[in-house]
């Protein structure tokens, strides 16, 4: 029998993981509060095998990340055409990365403010280059799996990657330089 | 996945992306899942969609369904030389309330017939440039739209 207390107490433990694993990917909020939404109708749908589970949280994370996913690949297949002809610059394909890192960064914790900006520069980053930094870095998906999951070649998938990194670091150095770390 | 060791960028932003918080869900998420899932629950299986439907119920329909085709193609088939479309129309016109529907059976064919005479007889350049100006139309449409859809975004 299912019982609506438990399913809620288990949506109150979960919701912020959905909501940010969503948020993270689709960088708006409306749309993320719409597909944890779904995300949690699913759930109570298989709510005879989730319950009393201990993977339910890495179920949730998994069926978060796919709708995400298709949510974004519903409007990306639409407007492929004229965003790849529009974005001069993205042109990732089978392009092998010779980037030159900096040779050293430093590894301090982040100050609240600069967590902050970080939470805020990342919905600012172009689509492709967010989703595929949040696969790698929040999600542990290597860059091939990211790459046959979005369709899109290996050499893109490290482009956006870096292009995404290299946004966080600039946005971050002058802070970083003003508090002295 | 954890980043190579030997890239400081991939390290660095590894490591300060791992450092944020998970954002809080907005207050309004668990009342819609609530709500949503009390709908759900209240909602009797035939008004839910097939998929969400009992497994009984779905093998029984799926039965119900295969039997309803079975039937309709035995009673049909030993009369499968009488049905041609010359007699659905004869047998249209016949009826009275359905009149309308014979008078576009023949709008229909009739306009059938003069695409086929027309793509007979038009040179190959001619069908070319009316698929070009088709797609061209088309892609003018979906860049149009395209163009709504980024303007909207910019200003959400």
């Amino acid at each position: 029998m299912r019982d609506p207390a438990q399913f809620e107490s288990f949506v109150l433990a979960y919701q912020d993981m959905v909501f940010s694993t969503a948020v993270r990917l689709l960088g708006n909020d409306a749309e993320a509060e719409d597909v944890s939404q779904e995300v949690f109708v699913r759930a109570w749908k298989h709510w005879d095998d989730l319950s009393g589970s201990t993977t339910a949280g890495g179920w949730l994370k998994t069926v978060a990340r796919n709708l995400c996913l298709n949510h974004l690949q519903r409007y990306r297949a639409r407007w492929k055409m004229f965003s790849d002809l529009a974005r001069e610059d993205d042109d990732g394909e089978a392009r092998e990365l010779d980037f030159a890192a900096p040779e050293t960064l430093d590894q301090a914790l982040l100050t609240r403010d600069q967590r902050e900006l970080l939470e805020a520069t990342l919905p600012k980053l172009p689509k492709d280059q967010r989703v595929a930094l949040v696969l790698y870095h929040f999600e542990d998906m290597d860059y091939a799996d990211i790459a046959t999951h979005l369709g899109v070649s290996l050499g893109k998938v490290k482009t956006d990657i870096f292009r995404a990194r290299e946004a966080l670091r600039k946005k971050l150095q002058p802070s970083r330089d003003s508090v002295g770390v | 996945m954890k980043p190579d060791p030997k890239d400081p960028l991939a390290v660095w932003a590894d490591q300060a992306l791992r450092q944020l918080p998970a954002r809080r869900a907005p207050a309004t998420l668990a009342p819609r899942v609530l709500a949503a899932s009390a709908r759900q629950k209240a909602s009797a299986w035939h008004q839910r969609p097939w998929l969400d439907w009992p497994r009984h119920f779905q093998l029984l329909s799926l039965a119900l369904f295969a039997g309803l085709v079975g039937a309709v193609v035995w009673f049909l088939a030993p009369h499968a030389d009488a049905v041609s479309l010359a007699n659905a129309k004869q047998s249209l016109a016949q009826t009275e309330g359905l009149r309308t529907v014979s008078i576009a059976v023949d709008v229909l064919s009739t306009l059938g017939s003069a695409m086929v005479m027309v793509l007979r007889s038009a040179h190959l350049w001619v069908i070319a440039s009316a698929c070009g100006a088709m797609a061209f139309l088309w892609c003018s449409c979906v860049g149009l739209g395209a163009a709504c859809w980024r303007l909207a975004g910019d200003f959400r």
